[in-house]
């Protein structure tokens, strides 16, 4: 299988000098097209620094990111968010919609910024959020939905534009069991309908989903199985 | 067109806050058109009146500080008769009065000269007719009135030729007969009525022309040694004429070479002052200006507030691929659509402001579409320069620290 995510001995340090956190220690990881990896590890284990460097909203301070055959340690802040729009939808513990704005356009919202067209979004947005059973919440806003409704809103606007990752960070953080198991659940199918699926969490319960589990501790992997 | 929309969307999430922020640049907008619609109506209003005062005369003066030489009213009509590209010219002699009303002493303000300052006169004769050369050269106590001063003084706006009044200046009076009318706007005659009656008190004088030598004889005011007379040229030979009357008055008195005779044209007169109240207006037109900037300010500080508390959609926005420049239009489409409204929002009510106004001091404002373009494209700037801190400010946000921003 071809590899979509390569990464080569990647370090990440902030404050260097004397007080220097290395957030990330000479990690190495790949990860290929159709897998469904959990990144699990304690909070200060560096699992967010890793996130937001396989998300493509950090870059490192020493290795390499081959993201689909393209290096995009060293991009500019635009390549980077070119990247972001075009190769990974973001899945938050926090839902991260705009509050100003209703179900289908916060799922609108990335097909805005890669430029597609107004009839074309249109479409790609509402088969999305049927996908996740939110047809019948289109106008509604993030205010007017449960935690598992914007969380699934926020899947919809992930999986709109079929970018091939899905990046979860702690989907379930903020969701009561039932809703857990519903996101769980939807990520899980989307995985089986042939797209690569990254989970970070710090639940080993919901980590033993995945068939392939990385632990990282202070900046370092310490099992990948 | 999605930065429009969302701009728009964001204003109507925060009605009262963007239409506080909006409250200093319409009152700026409002402000400037107010004033410079006035100074345009001024303008205009002015301009006309002085034209109609003068139109057409071209005035020439000795200088009394080279020269005590002067002319007489013959030599005046002499001159006038010797240029060909001229109806003539006449002596412009100007004094302050009262005349006896029906009612009350009302101020009146002669203008003596000979028949031939008809032809200064744009207002047409509507009854009777003008004094002729023997009452000018012979202090005839007659006078030619306008059809307002003809409300004022007698009630009525016509059939007054033969009448009779009694005119005081530097406290001798004299009793004149009307010989005939000159005529009046409507407005003009209405305005008269309506201070005949009572209805508005208008601080104005009543036009009256008559023989100058009555002014110098009858009144015994001074002007029998001319120094400066009037001439009234065909139409488009002002140049020619006014030359050749120069000339003439210098070959008479014998003051060849010596530049003791000016030549004051109307139009000239008229471009001066139109000047004058193009700088007065600018200037004032700046200062209301002035609260446009502190305006600006108040969007800046607004959008300001706005990038903050929106940290978190503008690291949302970014990490779906938000590029720095989309976020930069989107904070100053979002800038400019609040100055541009408060804009238009301020110009309607400058034009509604300059109506009132202009109810109040009888002149029409004037409105120009040139205007209009200037006020959008400048609020439109205000806000896009005032919006470029606070845009920036979001366009250059971490998207990791913003996401976190709670």
């Amino acid at each position: 299988m071809a590899k979509l995510v390569d990464v080569i001995d990647v370090s990440k340090i902030y404050n260097p000098g004397e007080n220097e956190v290395r957030a990330l220690d000479h990690v190495s990881l790949s990860i290929s097209t159709g897998e469904f990896v959990a990144i699990i590890g304690q909070s200060g284990s560096g699992k967010s620094t890793l996130m937001n460097m396989l998300g493509c909203l950090d870059t490192p301070t020493s290795g390499t990111y081959m993201l689909h055959g393209m290096d995009v340690s060293h991009m500019s802040d635009n390549e980077q968010s070119d990247v972001r729009n075009r190769e990974i939808g973001f899945i938050f513990q926090g839902f991260n919609l705009i509050q100003s704005l209703t179900a289908l356009e916060n799922v609108e919202l990335p097909l805005i910024y890669r430029g597609v067209s107004r009839k074309e979004r249109e479409k790609l947005s509402v088969t999305a959020l049927s996908r996740v059973g939110l047809a019948n919440r289109m106008d509604h806003r993030p205010s007017e939905m449960s935690g598992g409704q914007q969380q699934r809103v926020a899947i919809a606007r992930a999986i709109a534009q079929a970018p091939p990752i899905l990046l979860a960070d702690e989907p379930t953080g903020n969701l009561d069991s039932a809703s857990s198991r519903e996101i769980i659940q939807i990520i899980k199918e989307l995985h089986r309908e042939g797209r690569t699926v990254i989970l970070i969490t710090h639940d080993p319960g919901i980590a033993a989903q995945a068939p392939r589990v990385i632990t990282i501790s202070d900046g370092r992997i310490i099992s990948d199985q | 067109m999605e930065y429009v929309k969302s701009a728009y969307a964001s204003i109507r999430e925060n009605k009262g806050r963007s239409f506080l922020t909006m409250l200093g640049i319409i009152i700026g907008i409002s402000s400037v058109i107010t004033i410079l619609a006035i100074g345009n109506g001024l303008k205009t209003t002015v301009g006309g009146q002085l034209g109609d005062i003068q139109s057409g005369g071209i005035t020439i003066s000795i200088d009394a500080k080279k020269t005590n030489k002067y002319l007489t009213g013959a030599e005046v009509r002499m001159i006038g008769e010797e240029i060909p590209e001229a109806y003539g010219a006449s002596p412009k002699l100007s004094a302050i009065g009262e005349i006896q009303g029906e009612r009350s002493k009302l101020n009146a303000s002669f203008t003596g000269g000979n028949e031939i300052i008809v032809h200064g006169q744009r207002a047409a004769v509507v009854e009777g007719r003008f004094f002729n050369e023997s009452e000018a050269e012979s202090g005839g106590t007659v006078a030619v009135l306008t059809q307002a001063g003809a409300v004022s003084i007698f009630g009525m706006s016509g059939d007054v030729v033969g009448k009779t009044f009694e005119a005081s200046i530097g406290g001798k009076t004299r009793e004149l007969t009307v010989v005939g009318l000159l005529k009046s706007s409507d407005s003009e005659i209405r305005q008269a009525y309506r201070n005949v009656h009572g209805l508005e008190a208008m601080f104005s004088y009543i036009a009256v022309h008559v023989p100058y030598t009555l002014l110098t004889q009858g009144y015994a005011q001074d002007g029998e040694r001319i120094i400066s007379y009037q001439i009234f040229p065909y139409p488009n030979e002002q140049d020619p004429a006014s030359l050749r009357a120069k000339r003439l008055t210098e070959s008479v008195l014998g003051l060849r070479g010596e530049n003791a005779v000016s030549i004051q044209s109307f139009a000239s007169f008229l471009d001066t002052f139109n000047r004058i109240l193009d700088v007065v207006t600018l200037v004032v037109a700046f200062i209301a200006a002035i609260s446009l900037i502190v305006g600006g300010i108040g969007v800046m500080n607004i959008m300001t507030v706005s990038v903050t508390e929106r940290t978190r959609e503008i690291g949302i926005r970014k990490a779906l691929g938000a590029r720095t420049s989309s976020i930069l239009v989107q904070f100053l489409a979002e800038s400019a659509m609040i100055t541009v409204i408060g804009g238009i929002i301020g110009m309607l009510a400058g034009y509604g402001l300059t109506f009132i106004v202009s109810n109040f001091m009888s002149f029409p404002p004037q409105v120009r579409i040139r205007d209009v373009v200037i006020v959008v494209s400048i609020s439109a700037s205000i806000g896009l320069f005032f919006g470029i801190y606070p845009a920036f400010r979001a366009a250059k946000m971490n998207p990791i620290e913003a996401l976190r921003y709670e």
